[in-house]
């Protein structure tokens, strides 16, 4: 009998296994295509989304109104996930979960970029090292080259923030491998697309997986967990921003900050001097690690040689950069009575002393006497040329009626102390002076004489503070003038610069023209763009010493080569060299001198 | 032998079987159609992509963005060596100065439907602790002048979620709080692709006459621009397919300084 179309059967069948067997391969193969297609996304949205954060914190340096460059913008505001507001950065955020919470959400809105998505369409995740955010109510942080990270990613540590692409939720079903890499059981629940569920903030653990998911979230993060191959339990592609990668990228704009705000303060305060361009002597290198007591950075007393470069000399006059008054001397036509602090010692000093007058009997004897005479006063200030002390001028004295005050001065030394030189004129009649006489008037006697007492007062070194400093109008500030330049209060232009202890990573020299030397030529810095100015008149220079570099081992007692770097570290030519940017392979140094043009010729002259 | 009577498909039976058959190749040819859509678009989202990363190169090279091109450079920036461009907000990505590969006949980069790829860049700074010349962005010594403490003005470039707000947005506001999708001032440049239909409205005008308002938004020369997931004709703010891309100031700002080129 005939078949009735098997053949055509077999045909069908084969040709139906051959196109299933196509059709799984060809589904194998495109599933594999899209998880390399998932990761090629990834990589490319989280390095997008690292390049936005680095430039935001890098763009805020050089904000003024902020006080602590490099900090870093907190996770997304908890309450504005799924909102209109969503990728606003909050205030402030602490480790505590739920709120306030140091893992969330990149808060793209604020970096300025668009709603960054993963592969798999979820938003990018965040998280952030405590001590390079506001957490309320702790003290702000304080930031500096000497900062680290306080994550690890992998077992890499310094790491202050992680961005996540958190991928396809999983259920989590951890082998005892896994469990002991950190992996918790849990099925991930992500509700609907917009993430909001009602009242609640989204939970890190139904987005982040394993060490990224620990509860409360700790410092320990990674993408790598055992099994995972065979037995997934973890899909988070993970990117890090490290403290010296966030630092060097820094070095520029905080160079830039310092050259608006410190370098016009130092800039006036040399022109308070009556030379008009003295700056003080540096206090000797010491590694910022060493944790020298900010009262201590000021240069050595004498008979120890003075520095010219080194840190910037911001001890107030207190505790061992004590500045009180010594080696008084009061000549002239007088009897010294000496001088001494008025109580309390904070308040002014005294000198006092007694002149002659000639009487009748005086006069018949010796002639009239003199209309005017002077008398010098003078008086050692220890440390005041390696230190920032206030310059005092004439008008500081207080005087008596009848003693005008001739000059006053405080001449910097090159023993790093500075002697001030008092000449007061009493005004009278019938004086008696040594020189017309030749003889000492205080010999003569009460009944050639009658004698007088003049008291004398004029400030302490005490003053920690430096007044009345006019500032740049360029340089925005919170506050109006007059700023203190040993201790600002917030909003003063170089606030940031003390309070975030920049003066321990800031390498300072000062020209020997400017120190007290008062000669020898002006520093250079090579590289300097000639729009800015001439590279061979530099009075200071102050270097941000950056983070470390690769070779460079710092600590308490590491050598000032780990911390500065190419010319900057060469100390053989005198004036010193330095380089505005050390292009060499190694050198993250940048520089802040004066003089600076930079256009509106305020920054410093 | 009596011949067995063939039995064959009746008239009725093979039109139904044609029917089905047309249904599912239509159903087939709709598929490839939208898939081929979703290609293009991803393709224009690359090349977005690619002239943002040649655009910062740019900066990083030459200390400045580029000025956009324009309607008769011939892919050249306007005018050549930057300064004061001639079209901030109605230009063309200028792909011969950038180098940007492929380009039309005429040197314009061209998006997955064959239109030019648009490109506009912020003019005037805020808050400058330095001088503050402008153009900032587009000139070199401005720019390496000002400094990185510049920000795009109040009223330069902006991202909006929709034209249709109220207040409707303008120049420095997006008009109702919630309609914002960059902050004021956070945006330097803006790279985006009038999409698939620019082919039948390509005037901010002719856009508008369409009730496309959202795309008029794009086209109109002003520095508001609307970025939001395409939407059928019926949505509020009319059919759109744009694609939006921008740099932030920050990332700008960073790229550069890490570049050693700023401050």
């Amino acid at each position: 009998m005939r078949q009735a179309g098997a053949a055509l059967l077999v045909m069908m069948a084969i040709l139906a296994i051959g196109m299933t067997s196509f059709m799984v391969a060809a589904l194998n193969q495109a599933s594999m295509n899209e998880s390399a297609a998932a990761q090629h996304r990834d990589a490319a949205v989280l390095a997008e989304a690292k390049s936005a954060l680095i430039g935001y914190v890098v763009r805020e340096v050089l904000d003024l109104s902020q006080n602590i460059p490099g900090r870093l913008p907190c996770p997304e505001s908890p309450s504005d996930a799924g909102t209109a507001n969503e990728g606003r950065a909050g205030s402030a955020c602490s480790p505590g979960f739920p709120t306030n919470k140091t893992i969330g959400r990149l808060p793209w809105r604020t970096l300025g970029a668009s709603k960054l998505v993963d592969s798999a369409g979820e938003a990018l995740w965040y998280v952030v090292s405590p001590n390079w955010v506001l957490s309320t109510p702790n003290p702000p942080p304080v930031i500096n080259a000497g900062s680290v990270g306080q994550l690890s990613v992998d077992g890499i540590g310094d790491v202050v923030a992680i961005i996540i692409a958190p991928g396809r939720p999983l259920v989590l079903n951890p082998t005892a491998a896994q469990i002991a890499q950190g992996c918790e059981g849990r099925a991930q629940a992500r509700g609907d697309r917009s993430h909001n569920p009602a009242g609640g903030n989204p939970d890190y653990r139904n987005y982040v997986e394993c060490q990224n998911a620990s509860s409360p979230i700790d410092g320990v993060f990674g993408g790598v967990v055992a099994e995972n191959a065979t037995h997934p339990v973890i899909n988070d592609h993970l990117v890090t921003v490290t403290a010296r990668e966030l630092l060097n990228v820094m070095q520029g704009p905080l160079a830039e900050r310092m050259q608006r705000t410190v370098v016009p303060l130092l800039r006036e305060y040399s022109g308070l001097w009556p030379d008009g361009a003295f700056l003080p002597y540096a206090a000797p290198f010491v590694p910022p690690e060493s944790g020298l007591a900010p009262s201590a950075h000021c240069g050595p007393p004498a008979p120890a040689a003075q520095v010219q470069e080194g840190l910037l000399p911001v001890a107030a006059s207190f505790g061992n950069c004590a500045s009180d008054w010594s080696d008084f001397s009061i000549t002239g036509s007088v009897t010294s009575l000496g001088c001494a602090s008025l109580a309390p010692a904070s308040t002014d000093v005294r000198c006092s002393f007694a002149y002659y007058r000639l009487n009748a009997l005086g006069q018949a004897l010796f002639g009239a006497g003199v209309a005017r005479m002077d008398v010098t006063i003078q008086a050692t200030a220890p440390r005041a040329a390696a230190s920032f002390r206030r310059p005092l001028a004439a008008s500081d004295i207080v005087v008596p009626a009848g003693v005008t005050v001739q000059s006053a001065t405080l001449r910097p030394q090159t023993d790093g102390d500075a002697r001030f030189t008092l000449v007061a004129t009493v005004a009278g009649s019938n004086l008696c002076d040594d020189s017309v006489l030749g003889i000492a008037c205080s010999i003569i006697g009460s009944w050639l004489t009658t004698s007088q007492t003049v008291q004398i007062d004029f400030p302490q070194l005490a003053l920690p503070m430096l007044q009345g400093t006019k500032l740049a109008p360029a340089v925005r500030s919170l506050r109006a003038p007059p700023y203190n330049l040993l201790s600002p209060v917030a909003g003063e232009p170089h606030y940031w610069f003390m309070e975030n202890e920049w003066y321990r990573h800031t390498y300072y020299a000062v020209s020997p023209t400017s120190s007290a030397a008062g000669a020898g030529g002006h520093l250079t810095v090579n590289g300097f763009p000639p729009a800015n100015g001439n590279a061979n008149d530099k009075r200071f220079v102050l270097a941000s010493m950056g983070p470390p570099l690769a070779g460079q081992v710092r600590g308490a007692a590491a050598a000032l080569a780990n911390y500065i770097e190419g010319d900057n570290a060469a100390a053989s030519a005198s004036p010193r060299v330095f380089a505005y940017q050390v292009y060499a392979a190694s050198g993250n140094d940048r520089i802040a001198t004066c003089p600076f043009n930079d256009g509106t010729a305020s920054s410093c002259d | 032998m009596r011949l067995k009577r063939q039995t064959a498909f009746t008239l009725v039976e093979l039109a139904v079987v044609l029917m089905v058959v047309g249904l599912l190749l239509s159903s087939l040819t709709y598929t490839l159609t939208a898939q081929t859509e979703q290609r293009t678009r991803e393709q224009t989202q690359r090349t977005l992509e690619q002239a943002r990363e040649a655009l910062i190169g740019f900066a990083i090279t030459n200390g400045r963005l580029p000025c956009p091109a324009s309607a008769a450079s011939n892919g050249l920036e306007a005018p050549t060596g930057g300064g004061d461009c001639s079209n901030y907000n109605d230009g063309f990505l200028p792909a011969v100065t950038l180098g940007f590969h492929p380009t039309d006949a005429a040197g314009y980069a061209l998006d997955g439907w064959n239109n030019r790829v648009r490109y506009a860049v912020a003019r005037n700074i805020t808050g400058c602790t330095g001088t503050s010349a402008v153009p900032h962005f587009t000139a070199k010594a401005a720019l390496k002048q000002n400094g990185m403490s510049c920000l795009p003005s109040a009223t330069e470039l902006l991202v909006c979620k929709s034209s249709a707000s109220t207040p409707a947005p303008a120049p420095g506001s997006c008009g109702a709080a919630d309609n914002s999708v960059t902050n004021v001032g956070a945006v330097v440049a803006i790279v985006f692709s009038p999409g698939k239909n620019f082919s039948v409205a390509q005037t901010a005008a002719a856009a508008l006459s369409s009730g496309r308002t959202d795309e008029a938004a794009n086209l109109d020369g002003n520095t508001v621009y609307i970025s939001h997931p395409p939407a059928p004709g019926g949505a509020s703010g009319g059919e759109f397919d744009d694609q939006v891309l921008w740099i932030p100031v920050g990332l700008l700002y960073g790229r550069l300084a890490a570049a050693g080129v700023l401050p």
